[in-house]
């Protein structure tokens, strides 16, 4: 049974500048279901892919704040 | 008016003006990876099998010397009355101030966007940790009873008995375990991209397997790089007052107490340049011959060196402004027994120790106002391990001055180190460099994704990375 809906699609890129673009093209194409791979963080990528703020800084936070007095013993 | 507006063009500047790039050559991204896993990758070297003879062998010593002060007792060590901390003391303040400079590089440069910290900051960071664990050490065994080491945690117990809160000694403990923790933490998650590396790299089994275990399935990915970069923030913030804080408190084991030369607010400052000073001598110490056997030349270049250089000469003058503050007050104060201190000090029975602190920590530091120093390597290796002499020193003439000379003069006393004393201290050297020297084997040594970051081929916005002319990249 021949499909002829691909399953994923998979690029690389050479350089840094060219898979920028490439993002910023999947984003406002509203793609959601996709992701970069690189080997070191590139600065600008997560507003390229349309990513908000990282909640590790809320998880931090919250885990700071929840410690258990101890003052009964 | 917009008419008038000038068409400003900047000019990039000559090619003679331009700084040395963070990675000679241009290497490329393949390039970075294979010269920093070619330590771990290729034959055991033979230089790594000459260093670790020694290196187990002392720690063999540091566990015989262990063994022997646990069953006899710390009256092996040369600790007598008055000088009732001895050299347990000295090293352990020498140790943990060697392990400042990791965090410093890893938190206070990251913070201030010192890019340059890339090459260095994996070694330093491994560093601090070892040396916190030799430093951690000394506590753990002077107790003498051992296995009562579990009292200086404050455990709540059926009986109801806490350790004293009001000593510094045990502030001490809080903050050097805090230290530790968090430096271990901060190591480790910087580790993760490049275990994956190593894991991607890895062709035996075993390897693949480890390394695979402890990258904890990363993949590069940017909703991944998205999390790690702001977790990195975060520890860089944590981490950051640790680094003064932890100097801070060890000072404290002094400044809190009444004796003439302790007693001084100018301790946890002086302490904690101290520590940075001291760490980036080790720093130092160990990356000229490092870079050299491990062919990374063209990573941590010439460059790095002299910027560690530079900040040895900045924090080596802090040390000797204090030093010069401390004889000030000494003689501003009028009290007769801070005077007598310093007098002390410097004339006194242990004027070696006094002397040979102020030329190895200020005056022989000043060599690096010179670029010719800062760029021969053969000098800063020597002037680094002065560094490291120096601090050593200084730690001494702190504990041993001063207790050998307080208040009452029928309690004054000469203190002599036992040959146990001195061993001890070798063996230490012998856990940090058998450890260092693992983890020269099985990790990275160089932060391989971050020293990527920062070459121009991966910033999107330079020709290099493909930045069109013209182009919004």
């Amino acid at each position: 049974m021949a499909t002829t809906r691909p399953f994923a699609l998979l690029s690389e890129f050479d350089k840094p500048a060219d898979v920028m673009d490439a993002a910023e093209k999947v984003r406002d194409a509203g793609f959601t279901k996709w992701d970069v791979h690189t080997p070191y963080p590139i600065h600008g990528m997560d507003s390229a892919m349309g990513l908000g703020n990282s909640k590790v800084g809320w998880f931090t936070f919250i885990g700071g704040h929840s410690h258990r007095r101890q003052t009964d013993v | 008016m917009s008419e008038a507006a000038p068409n400003i063009k900047l000019e990039a500047p000559p090619i003679e003006l331009e700084r040395d790039r963070f990675v000679a050559n241009n290497l490329g991204m393949g390039e970075i990876s294979d010269q920093i896993c070619d330590v771990i990758e290729r034959p055991t070297p033979l230089w790594w099998k000459i260093c670790m003879v020694p290196a187990l062998l002392l720690l063999s010593m540091l566990g015989c010397m262990i063994i022997y002060l646990l069953t006899t007792g710390v009256g092996v060590w040369g600790n007598q009355h008055p000088v009732m901390w001895g050299w347990a003391i000295i090293n352990f303040v020498w140790w943990i101030g060697i392990g400042h400079a990791g965090t410093l590089i890893s938190a206070i440069l990251f913070l201030l966007r010192q890019k340059w910290r890339t090459s260095i900051n994996r070694a330093a960071e491994a560093m601090t940790i070892f040396a916190v664990m030799c430093a951690g050490i000394y506590p753990l065994i002077h107790v003498g009873r051992i296995w009562y080491g579990w009292w200086l945690f404050p455990i709540p117990n059926a009986n109801g008995i806490w350790p004293q809160f009001r000593s510094p000694l045990m502030w001490d403990v809080f903050a050097v375990s805090t230290y530790f923790t968090v430096s271990v933490l901060f190591w480790y998650m910087g580790l993760i991209p490049d275990l994956a590396v190593m894991r991607d790299r890895c062709k035996k089994f075993f390897g693949k397997f480890a390394y695979g275990l402890f990258a904890l399935g990363w993949s590069g990915s940017n909703r991944h790089w998205r999390n790690y970069e702001k977790a990195y923030l975060i520890l860089a913030g944590l981490s950051t007052p640790l680094v003064l804080s932890v100097h801070s408190i060890v000072s404290l084991d002094f400044a809190v107490s009444n004796l003439p030369g302790w007693h001084t607010t100018i301790f946890p400052p002086y302490f904690v340049a101290g520590a940075v000073f001291s760490g980036f001598g080790m720093v130092l110490t160990l990356l000229i011959p490092l870079r050299t056997v491990c062919k990374l030349e063209e990573i941590i270049t010439i460059r790095h060196i002299e910027l560690c250089c530079k900040v040895t000469l900045t924090t080596g003058s802090i040390v000797g402004y204090a030093y010069f503050m401390e004889v000030f007050i000494a003689w501003y104060s009028g009290s007769s027994y801070e005077s007598y201190a310093f007098w002390n000090r410097a004339f006194g029975p242990y004027w070696w120790g006094y002397w040979a602190m102020i030329s190895c920590n200020v005056v022989i530091p000043q060599l690096f106002w010179f670029k010719f120093f800062r760029t021969n390597l053969k000098w800063v290796f020597v002037l680094s391990i002065l560094v490291n002499v120096g601090m050593w020193f200084e730690r001494f003439v702190i504990v041993v001055t001063t207790l050998a000379r307080e208040f009452i003069p029928a309690n004054w006393g000469y203190f002599k180190p036992s040959p146990i004393d001195i061993l001890t201290y070798l063996g230490t050297f012998g856990l940090f460099f058998t450890m260092f020297l693992l983890f020269l084997r099985f990790l990275p040594m160089i932060a391989i994704s971050e020293v990527k970051g920062v070459v121009p081929q991966a910033d999107p916005h330079h020709p290099l990375g493909g930045a069109k002319p013209g182009g919004h990249h």
